[in-house]
């Protein structure tokens, strides 16, 4: 067959076509410039809330590390270096506490961190770093945490600080510099020192309690098994302990499935918008191609027609939408969370050319896809069919006999094209559901809710003097009362603390002494151990600590212990408290067993009721004694003393969380008291919440981009199909339907279009919410759904869904009834 | 008794050089019970003279009574209440709503107005426009015939004082077209009822009482 040149025809036909039609390319280029701006904004912004997300739970763990090592020889270090799945290793070593700064308890411990630690572990979690790490012996790097603790609340590079340093062998006082300073979510006391100190310090590299070896890997996804063959390879003795990460890889790989199904949602409503329009206006222009048809223009030149239209437009629309995207993630949600969070001076929005390629492509795919179908359809339409065709109606015979009530007709209509039904319900339901899914993962990620989940309290003031020889009653009854009678204080619990001679440890404590001699003191129980509780008898004590009955109550509820309160406040029955992975198993053993012990003489015998798991309870007083801590009742405790006993802390709960007021008054009553210390949540909470507000506004902008396609959707398609049917609109006003009842119509169809797929989303949006938070909830937060949130778009969207009838028919209804017939 | 009367009707588009003078002063009256046919030729201003009757369209100048009612005087909303009670319309293109089933839609006018259906009535118009086995059928699947007669019972349903039919043969062949005239004829004699239809087909024109003849939006005669 001969080729027939007529490339420039078709060229001519598709541009004067398109210049025929400026509103629809205008939507056109809109809808695609619109798709494509959402995919890379919330591409942007996804990427960066997720490095936001992870730099914040990096830094409440103090440092980035996914395995340790205790107390690593040069040989193990060897083998871990030679690992096939090790990227990084550093190493660790606390070398000395601060004891005292200026009078004032501190205990601050002191670390060296190896050059890899430094860099690779630990500067990425710094919220900001000022000075440089030390590097002389008298060099000292601090947490502000720690010098808040010491009482210096504006520190500088270079200040010098008098200290008394407690060394493995005794306490030393020394003038050290302050060589830098930083801040990190963690709120951990804590600081540096310089490689020449930690050598003098005469701590060894493989001292079990103090040195650690922080291990990254080269991939998150470590399995179990791969953790213990490593553990093989290090042939560790009794008392190390080796961690790899095992759930990491398993983490990642639910929070890629969450934001791949987030992608996939955002992808689904940006085909849904461009195959609307580009549809809709396919089928408006079915009558221009069935003339063409019916002077000989093929299908395939159709076809052709279609799609240079198409690429022309999308020749406009993806550039723009590419360079709309960039400046909104990169421009203006920056600018937007340096404006709202004076602290932040810089918002780093990663520039990403994959995402650009990514939503380019994508846009483009998308327009192929929803152009494919109807230009298909056009071109193989006869031309006959295509020159009568119009908007169809129904051919099923309908019984109703009894008319048409206004609701009636609006469901009719509403159903009447059933395709175009489905993609309204399926854009407004999809734009919600996401909307919901993300704010509720917003809402249960935020900072407050991580708080409440680790169970920190309102307040705690804390007693410097807490483990000292010399221990200053702070907290007394009056000192108590006063904190009660503040206004917005809802209970304080005294936690209250008293040594005790355990009487026969060798018999009671077996199984106990052993590890915890070979971890303290290095030493074996059998040969040095024994001799040594027998020398100095005074350094091996056990701790009674006292609890008021609600927190009793809430250690009965949390351990489902079965004791009475009775028992409790009798002293007859306790918990033991703050065991370690090395201890556990010796002193799991004593649960019910009696413990005989001794106060001022008098000897006592008390039953263990329940040992706490490792970690099981955060909260505990400030200082260890050989022997772990009993807990007990404030009430006995103050029986067997006879008066007051010692208070180490109060914990503090707030009628309302958060009450700033509350938390100024009890500050400015401890200002001056050089005793007293503090661990407030609010201060903790205003540490992470320069991250939460960067989360807060990147997620709410993905939230109503999404929410917002799926309402663009529903009006493209709305408003299209009202004009559509403005005929029949101008047939109902010519025998008799006033505009009220025309308008009450289209009421009752905006109510079925917001009833229905506010209902599938409220049902599905939140059931999808609920098991995305499920497979993500890594502290273990009870859900809340973002009600505010949901309200207020649930409400928009009816308002949406209600009014937008009532305007699109208010545009048609300009022209009189005559010109309505006529322009159809 | 006087159903319609149409005193020096005006409608004028644009304006100078491009003025269109589509009625240019048109009075004539329209007695009850009496089948007016209007015909011209293409542009003579059938059409709009038609919709100036019905109140579709609003007169440059002039005065249209129905009845008793002028209904330059009456509000958009107004004159749509009056329309599904007092005016029928058929269409050249029949303009039968497409999810209403043939019932639904000759009903629609009465139940608008909240009125209740004079069932036996329907049944009867129904009965004479040969659409009794029809009732509950979609416009889509009958013929053009159909639809037209479908689209007359309606006009007829809520008993109007004029029936305003806008060249109802206009999308018929013409052995279809003679039988929906003859119904029309048929109707306005059995319930005396007033029907003004405009047509360009002289021999169409012939079944009606007298024809009215428009040339240039003028009257040319009324025989």
């Amino acid at each position: 067959m001969l080729k027939v040149n007529n490339r420039k025809v078709i060229k001519r036909l598709a541009r004067t076509q398109m210049k025929q039609q400026p509103l629809k390319n205008r939507l056109l280029v809109l809808a695609v410039a619109l798709a494509t701006m959402m995919l890379v904004a919330v591409f942007s912004i996804g990427i960066n809330y997720y490095t936001v997300l992870n730099q914040r739970n990096l830094s409440m763990y103090g440092s980035d590390y996914n395995g340790m090592l205790t107390g690593p020889t040069e040989e193990q270090i060897n083998v871990v270096k030679e690992m096939k799945k090790v990227k990084t290793v550093g190493m660790a070593v606390g070398s000395v506490t601060v004891a005292e700064y200026e009078g004032i308890a501190v205990g601050t411990s002191l670390v060296w961190a190896d050059e890899n630690h430094w860099q690779e572990q630990l500067q990425p979690v710094f919220i900001h770093l000022v000075g440089s790490y030390p590097q002389k012996k008298e060099e000292v790097m601090l947490s502000e945490k720690a010098l808040k603790k010491m009482g210096v609340t504006q520190p500088e590079v270079g200040m010098v600080l008098p200290m008394s340093l407690a060394y493995y062998d005794g306490l030393r006082d020394e003038e050290m510099i302050l060589s830098g300073y930083f801040n990190d979510y963690s709120g951990k006391n804590r600081g540096f020192i310089s490689k020449t100190f930690y050598q003098q310090s005469g701590i060894k590299s493989d001292d079990l309690d103090r040195s650690r070896l922080y291990i990254n890997f080269s991939t998150p996804f470590i399995s179990e098994q791969e953790e213990a063959e490593m553990e093989e390879s290090l042939k560790l003795n009794k008392y190390q302990h080796f961690f790899a990460d095992t759930e990491m890889g398993d983490m990642l790989f639910k929070v890629a499935v969450s934001v791949i199904a987030i992608a996939g949602v955002i992808m689904i409503s940006g085909y849904l918008l461009i195959y609307n329009i580009v549809y809709i206006s396919l089928r408006k222009e079915v009558l221009y191609f069935g003339l063409l048809k019916t002077i000989g223009t093929t299908s395939r030149q159709i076809r052709e027609i279609v799609f240079r239209q198409i690429i022309l437009l999308s020749m406009i629309g993806i550039p723009a939408g590419l360079i709309l995207g960039a400046g909104i993630s990169n421009y203006l949600i920056p600018k937007l969370v340096v404006t709202m969070i004076p602290g932040v001076v810089s918002f780093r929005g990663e520039f990403q050319p994959v995402i650009y390629v990514l939503a380019g492509f994508f846009s483009l795919l998308t327009i192929f896809i929803s152009v494919a179908k109807p230009a298909k359809s056009i071109a193989q339409m006869s031309p006959v069919e295509a020159v009568k065709q119009e908007d169809m109606g129904v051919k099923q015979s309908n019984k109703s006999k009894t008319g048409s009530s206004i609701r009636g007709m609006a469901w009719r209509n509403v159903f009447r094209n059933k395709k175009q039904a489905i993609l309204v319900f399926l854009s407004l339901f999809i734009g919600m559901t996401s909307f919901t899914v993300v704010s509720s993962i917003i809402k249960n990620n935020n900072a407050k809710k991580i708080l409440e989940a680790l169970e920190v309290s309102d307040m705690e003031l804390l007693n410097r003097s807490s483990g000292d020889d010399n221990q200053v009653q702070v907290f007394s009854k009056d000192f108590i009362s006063q904190i009660e009678s503040i206004k917005g204080v809802k209970a304080v619990h005294p936690v209250s603390a008293l040594n005790i001679d355990i009487t026969k440890p060798h018999e009671q404590f077996s199984a106990y002494l052993k590890p915890e001699f070979e971890m303290a003191y290095g030493v074996d129980y059998e040969k040095e151990g024994r001799q040594m509780m027998i020398d100095r008898p005074e350094n091996f004590f056990g701790t009674l600590v006292g609890l008021d009955s609600q927190q009793f109550q809430q250690m009965k509820k949390k351990f489902q212990l079965t004791i009475s309160e009775k028992e409790f406040h009798e002293g007859r029955v306790g918990v033991i408290a703050r065991t370690l992975e090395h201890n556990y198993q010796g002193l799991k053993a004593l649960e019910n067993q009696r413990i005989d012990y001794r106060f001022e003489n008098r000897l006592l015998e008390i039953n263990i009721d329940y040992v706490t798991k490792p970690f099981e309870l955060f909260d505990s007083i400030q200082y260890n004694g050989f022997f772990p801590e009993i807990y007990v009742s404030n009430q006995y405790l103050d029986r067997l003393t006879g008066s007051e006993t010692f208070v180490d802390h109060l914990v503090i709960d707030y009628q309302q969380a958060y009450d700033q007021e509350t938390d100024l008054e009890i500050l400015s009553m401890i200002k001056e008291n050089k005793h007293i210390d503090h661990e407030s949540k609010i201060e903790r909470y205003e540490n992470m919440k320069e991250s939460e507000n960067q989360l807060l506004i990147m997620g709410t902008v993905i939230a109503f981009v999404l929410a917002l396609l799926g309402l663009l959707n529903y009006i493209n398609v709305l408003s299209t199909s009202i004009f559509s049917r403005s005929k029949d609109l101008a047939v109902l006003s010519s025998i008799g339907m006033t505009t009220q009842q025309i308008k009450k119509m289209l009421l009752h169809e905006g109510m079925i279009y917001a009833g229905i797929s506010l209902l599938f989303s409220v049902i599905v949006g939140n059931s999808l919410s609920y098991l995305i938070f499920s497979l993500t909830n890594v502290y273990e937060i009870t859900y809340e759904a973002p009600l505010t949130m949901l309200l207020l778009l649930y409400f928009f969207a009816a308002w949406i869904c209600l009014f937008l009838p009532n305007l699109v028919y208010r545009f048609i209804h300009r022209d009189s009834v005559v010109d309505q017939l006529r322009n159809n | 008794m006087k159903s319609l009367r149409a005193e020096n009707l005006k409608k004028y588009y644009g304006a100078g050089n491009n003025l269109v003078k589509a009625l240019d002063g048109i009075s004539f009256s329209v007695d009850a019970g009496e089948f007016v046919a209007v015909v011209g030729t293409s542009g003579s201003g059938k059409s709009t003279l038609l919709h100036m009757l019905g109140g579709l369209d609003t007169l440059t100048e002039g005065k249209v009574w129905i009845e008793h009612q002028d209904i330059s005087q009456l509000s958009k909303d107004e004159l749509t209440i009056f329309r599904r009670r007092k005016i029928g319309f058929v269409f050249q293109s029949f303009n039968l709503l497409p999810l209403q089933n043939v019932y639904e839609n000759i009903v629609l006018p009465i139940q608008l107005d909240g009125q209740k259906v004079d069932e036996e009535y329907i049944q009867l118009i129904l009965e004479t426009l040969g659409l009794a086995d029809k009732k509950f059928e979609m416009p889509n699947n009958l013929s053009g015939g159909q639809q037209q007669r479908v689209a007359i019972a309606r006009a007829l349903a809520a008993k109007p004082a004029i029936i305003l039919a806008d060249e109802p043969t206009g999308n018929l062949d013409s052995k279809t077209a003679l039988d929906v005239l003859g119904l029309l004829k048929f109707t306005s004699k059995k319930w005396h009822q007033t029907i003004v239809m405009i047509t360009h087909n002289d021999d169409f024109a012939q079944l009606a009482d007298r024809i009215i003849r428009l040339e240039d939006g003028k009257l040319l005669g009324d025989d």
